[in-house]
């Protein structure tokens, strides 16, 4: 664990809960958690998929197009078990079109990610020709802005995604495959584990993690537009280096990205509170990523020593 | 009743005839090797003679073009180095092929954790881990340690224990002792020696012969991928090991 991240966050905390007074409440909390929902269930998948060693890059143009398709099926009528289905199925051609590519083809991940982050992101613009859809699926909108025992959905599924996430890595020996294959991939080769499955589970994993992202937001905004997700894959990255995971693979825990996350979440929420306007916090979220990547190759050197 | 000459009948691990080439280059002709239980085979050859080629055939990594392999006297197809390992050939490959962030218990059972149903038997794990580790030469400071901490000659004593660790009745070592210094290579040799007394099979490869011909029993020569020469133990000095291993027919 990176004491650096800890101690940044219990100051961050100390900080806002001083300047202002409605940081440090049950209600703020849960607005932070929802806050961080999406960027997070993205941020949990990010984490496995660089554990394996690969970097999925296409995870925020996927929610792109997820929410676009459900808005057009909601608008045209369909069920929300048509709606859930086919955003499923959005995440399952996208997860399967990466993997054909990284594991099939050997494409170096971050390579064909970005090439089809860059069609996902078209396909999402085209779909809603350009435009926000507004539309959304009654059940969808109305489960994203449940709250059972008062806590809201998506906060629920954020736990959640970090809990399975946890007993995947530490606890089940797909998870400690996931280290191996992104450790050393020959060498987890040759001791019969079964790297290209475990690299398409991975892919799969996150394309799935994108999907759920994309109904929370179609359900939260009653919306779809190919520009929403733009910003989360940039997000969720920053929190999962800012958690320490780091870009070689075979190491970290999900409990490192969990503190980068609700870092990141802490401080936009703090800003707000304190009323900084939006376009500086679009700077302080650009320096985030800077300090995440600095410390990663700082960690990176002093572990050379 | 007569162990050795029973178990000396049927070689463990047995190649005839087998061929490999990568394109244009034949990388092996036509070799052979057997090795018994209780017994330390020495492959040797110079640099590019298709040494790690063969043992890659033998570990299930490559198919060979031609020729057949047996072990216990039957016939065998290796499709991957699972299919080799299950069939008791565990390899300690030239590279050593550990996962350096994991620690030294995560590198012993890699692909064969014990398990309970689809979660990871922890405490089994460490437990036999330690077992395996304590009876080592290296002192190795903690099976909770990651790999990428230890010395060469522990990371090559892991990756040994390893080959034990999953079963290998026949282990074959690419080039154990190359990086080692004087000490951590006698602590080695003494591992594989080890390794006859409780009666596996082993293969290895060296290019040392003050570290290969007090140690094997028989010598397997190969030069530009063609059988050179077999000789035992009594046979081979180390004039006539280097006359073989570059290629003079005439001993
Ligand atoms: N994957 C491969 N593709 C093409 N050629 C190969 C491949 N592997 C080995 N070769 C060639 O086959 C021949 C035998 O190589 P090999 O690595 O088996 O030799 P070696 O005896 O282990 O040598 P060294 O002592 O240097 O380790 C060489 O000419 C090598 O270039
Ligand atoms: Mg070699």
């Amino acid at each position: 664990m990176d004491h650096g991240l800890v101690v940044a966050l219990v100051a961050a905390f100390v900080f806002f809960s001083v300047a202002s007074p409605f940081f440090l409440s049950t209600r703020n909390f849960l607005i932070i958690g929802q806050s961080v929902s999406v960027i997070g269930i993205l941020a949990a998948a990010l984490t496995i998929g660089l554990i394996a060693g690969v970097l999925d890059l296409s995870v925020g143009s996927t929610i792109g197009v997820v929410s676009v398709v459900a808005a057009l099926l909601a608008e045209a009528g369909a069920s929300v078990v048509v709606v859930v289905g086919a955003a499923v199925s959005v995440g399952l051609a996208v997860g399967g079109l990466n993997t054909f590519l990284i594991v099939k083809l050997g494409i170096d991940s971050i390579i064909a990610t970005l090439a089809t982050a860059s069609v996902f992101f078209g396909t999402g613009l085209i779909l809603a020709q350009g435009k926000t859809i507004y539309a959304a699926d009654e059940y969808l909108g109305s489960f994203v802005s449940a709250r059972p025992l008062g806590i809201p959905t998506p906060v629920i599924l954020l736990a959640l995604t970090y809990v399975a996430g946890y007993v995947l890595l530490a606890k089940a020996k797909l998870g400690w495959h996931i280290y191996a294959t992104g450790g050393n991939r020959s060498a987890a080769d040759r001791s019969g584990i079964p790297t290209k499955r475990i690299l398409a589970f991975v892919l799969l994993l996150s394309a799935l993690a994108a999907t759920v992202g994309g109904l929370i937001l179609a359900g939260r905004t009653l919306s779809g537009s190919g520009l929403y997700g733009r910003f989360l894959n940039i997000d969720a990255l920053t929190a999962v280096l800012l958690g320490g995971i780091g870009l070689s693979g075979g190491r970290g825990k999900i409990e490192q990205t969990l503190v980068g996350v609700l870092f990141i979440g802490i401080l936009a929420n703090g800003l707000t509170l304190l009323n900084t306007p939006s376009f500086y916090q679009a700077v302080v979220r650009g320096f985030a990523f800077l300090l995440a990547i600095m410390l990663d190759a700082h960690r990176r050197r002093s572990m050379e020593r | 009743m007569d162990q050795n000459s029973d178990i000396a009948a049927v070689p463990l691990l047995a190649a005839n005839g087998v061929s490999k080439s990568f394109g244009h280059v034949q990388a092996l002709d036509s070799v052979n090797i057997a090795v018994h239980a209780g017994e330390i085979v020495a492959l040797l050859g110079e640099n590019g003679a298709g040494k790690s080629t063969f043992i890659k055939i033998l570990a299930g990594v490559y198919a060979p073009d031609a020729g057949e392999l047996l072990v216990d006297g039957r016939p065998v197809r290796f499709g991957s180095p699972a299919e080799a390992l299950n069939a008791g050939v565990a390899t300690v490959y030239q590279d050593l092929a550990l996962v350096e962030q994991r620690d030294v218990a995560s590198n012993l059972f890699l692909g064969r954790e014990f398990t309970k149903g689809i979660f990871v038997d922890r405490r089994r794990m460490y437990k036999e881990a330690e077992i395996a580790v304590e009876s080592l030469d290296f002192h190795i400071p903690s099976v909770r340690t990651t790999v990428d901490l230890l010395s060469g000659g522990q990371r090559q004593a892991v990756a040994i224990s390893r080959a034990v660790a999953m079963g290998g009745r026949i282990v074959i070592l690419d080039e154990p002792t190359a990086a080692l210094g004087v000490r951590e290579s006698a602590a080695v040799l003494e591992m594989i020696n080890n390794l006859r007394e409780q009666g596996r099979g082993v293969i290895l490869i060296s290019h040392n012969l003050q570290h290969v011909l007090p140690l094997a029993d028989r010598i397997f020569v190969l030069h530009r991928g063609r059988p050179a020469g077999v000789v035992t133990s009594e046979e081979a000095t180390a004039e006539i090991v280097v006359r073989l291993i570059m290629g003079d027919t005439s001993v």
